[in-house]
């Protein structure tokens, strides 16, 4: 008579399942076991730190209106938060290069400060109120994303070293997708924990201590990660130095172009951007819940648009989907005007998630088609260099325009800039082939 | 009609096993069609939920090995190209998402000899 599987059995088949799964999949038991177990740490600390920015992004503009904060503040806080991400890109390159423990960057930066910063939002409340608790939020919400930018080529060199280039497609594709899942997950559940609470502020505080555990979680699994030795290099971070990126920009007239015309679009972008969830909440009267759902639902609607948009930026080209989803996306906010109760808010975040699925994966493979291997870390630090100023712009005047002539007013400023925005990116940028520039 | 006789009475000598990324399935397939291989497709899995490999089975006489692995080897050119990381931390709205350079649309090609084929 055959025997039933033990629970010890299925105990190790679990356990075997979870190994697999957090390495990336079945194909790793090829790489050494120190790899596996880096791509293991690596997993959970993704895993654990997309469950912290879920509360963190969806939530942090609806805790300080809780705590009090105007509109013109809420942009001001994310104009701060751009301007600190712009100072401290040159020190993060410089840091990554010339310092031998990438690690500890990363561990100290975005996974100390910034989870430090996240614990403060939990225990603001009992300090501070008021004014005095909106001040103190703004300069944690400027420390986390500024350290957070920080470590990022700290990050972005370390991840290159640990995770062999050949099968990376196929781990961040498994990575990317329990990121997802859980990001979507712990949105869900935030939500719902603000809205049950017995006080709003309450509720917000419950939320970021679980940020905040998810944090520290992915801090300590990024921390045991087994960084390869490496000499400090000084030479690399010439790329970033303010008169090579002057002269980047002079050199090549189509890369400045498309840096105008991402200026405009961001520019436009953030004059509404930081402003839609305070919308949801203060003229539709949507629940927390209700605005974690609805930002879900734009999520999900870009998992399949990136496999759309994919196949025709092969067939059309980078510069083609750029603009078709360029054309498109000034309607949205344009949309939101009309709308009276939360689920209106829906079809549009369907329709905003499929194109900026496009429009994320487009621009993006243009920048990589105008620019060549050489120039591209250049490239790439102007261009975030160019959005993030015109977002900090783009916010602040935002905060302005919505206080004084109310959410309407901001939909469609923002609507036409972003037009202004694709059309200087149809007159002035010339379209390219779809080619890698690492092919 | 002529070409689908003509494939059915070649000699079948080697099986020809490729394993590649699903994504580049449906462009090999077509070319291997279109210049008259019989081929058999099988889904495997690999990585979790996402990224898929495929097995194709494809019989051939040896004088056609070197022009399959030619075609093989100019559809799944290993290339690099960014993918979303998905990072650690957040950014500032608006930035670009952070990428990294992979290595994508590798093939893995083994010739077996066969020992009997038959058509029916």
């Amino acid at each position: 008579m055959a025997q039933k599987p033990s629970l010890s059995f299925f105990w190790q088949r679990l356990k075997r399942g979870a190994a697999l799964v957090s390495a990336g999949g079945s194909w790793s038991v090829q790489l050494p076991g120190e790899v596996q177990r880096n791509l293991r740490w690596y997993f959970f600390d993704g895993v654990l730190a997309s469950s912290q920015e879920a509360i963190n992004l969806t939530y942090l503009t609806l805790f300080i209106l809780a705590l009090g904060a105007s509109k013109a503040q809420i942009g001001l806080m994310t104009s701060l938060a751009s301007l600190s991400a712009v100072v401290l890109l040159l020190p993060g390159a410089l840091l990554a290069e010339r310092f031998g423990q990438r690690k500890w960057i990363v561990v100290a930066g975005g996974g100390g400060v910034t989870r430090l910063a996240i614990l403060g939002l939990a225990l603001l409340p009992f300090f501070a109120k008021g004014q005095q608790a909106v001040t103190i939020v703004i300069l944690f919400k400027v420390l986390m994303d500024g350290f957070s930018n920080l470590s990022m080529p700290a990050w972005t060199a370390l991840t290159a070293e640990i995770i062999p280039i050949a099968w990376r497609g196929r781990y961040f594709g498994s990575r990317n997708m329990v990121m997802s899942i859980a990001n979507m997950l712990v949105t869900l559940i935030a939500g719902q924990v603000i809205t049950l609470a017995v006080s709003p502020i309450t509720g917000y505080q419950t939320v970021y201590a679980l940020a905040f555990a998810f944090g520290i979680g992915a801090t300590f699994c990024f921390a045991h990660l087994q960084e390869p030795p490496r000499q400090p290099d000084a030479s690399a971070t010439a790329a970033y130095t303010p008169a090579s990126l002057l002269k980047a920009l002079r050199e090549n007239a189509d890369f400045r172009n498309f840096c105008i015309s991402q200026m405009v679009w961001n520019f436009g972008l953030n004059i509404a951007g930081p402003f839609f969830a305070v919308y949801q909440v203060e003229n539709l009267h949507a629940t927390p819940a209700e605005v974690g759902i609805l930002s879900i639902i734009s999520s999900l609607a870009g998992i399949p648009a990136v496999r759309f948009f994919g196949g025709l930026n092969d067939r059309w080209g980078a510069y083609k989907v750029t603009l078709l989803t360029g054309l498109l996306i000034p309607l949205v906010p344009v949309l939101w005007i009309f709308t009276r109760v939360p689920w209106h808010v829906a079809p549009i975040n369907i329709t905003s998630g499929i194109l900026w699925a496009g429009y994320g994966l487009a621009s993006f493979n243009f920048l990589l088609s105008i620019s060549k291997a050489e120039t591209l870390p250049r490239f790439t630090a102007l261009f975030q260099i160019s959005v993030a100023v015109a977002t900090a712009a783009g916010a602040a005047l935002g905060g302005i325009i919505v206080q004084h002539l109310g959410f309407p007013a901001i939909f469609l400023t923002s609507g036409l800039l972003r037009l202004v925005g694709i059309f200087v990116f149809w007159r002035m940028v010339r379209p390219r082939n779809p080619v890698s520039v690492f092919s | 009609m002529a070409q689908e006789r003509h494939i059915n009475d070649e000699q079948v000598d080697r099986l020809v096993v490729i394993i590649l990324a699903s994504e580049q399935v449906g462009e090999l397939s077509n070319r291997l069609v279109k210049k008259g291989y019989r081929l058999t497709l099988v889904n495997t899995s690999s990585g979790f939920m996402q990224a898929g490999s495929t097995c194709l089975l494809v019989g051939i006489n040896h004088g056609r090995e070197d022009d399959l692995i030619g075609l093989i080897g100019s559809v799944c050119r290993t290339h690099r190209q960014f993918i979303p990381a998905g990072g650690t931390f957040s950014l500032p709205g608006g930035l670009p998402p952070l990428m990294i350079e992979a290595e994508v649309g590798s093939a893995y090609v083994f010739t077996l000899e066969v020992e009997q084929y038959e058509f029916f």
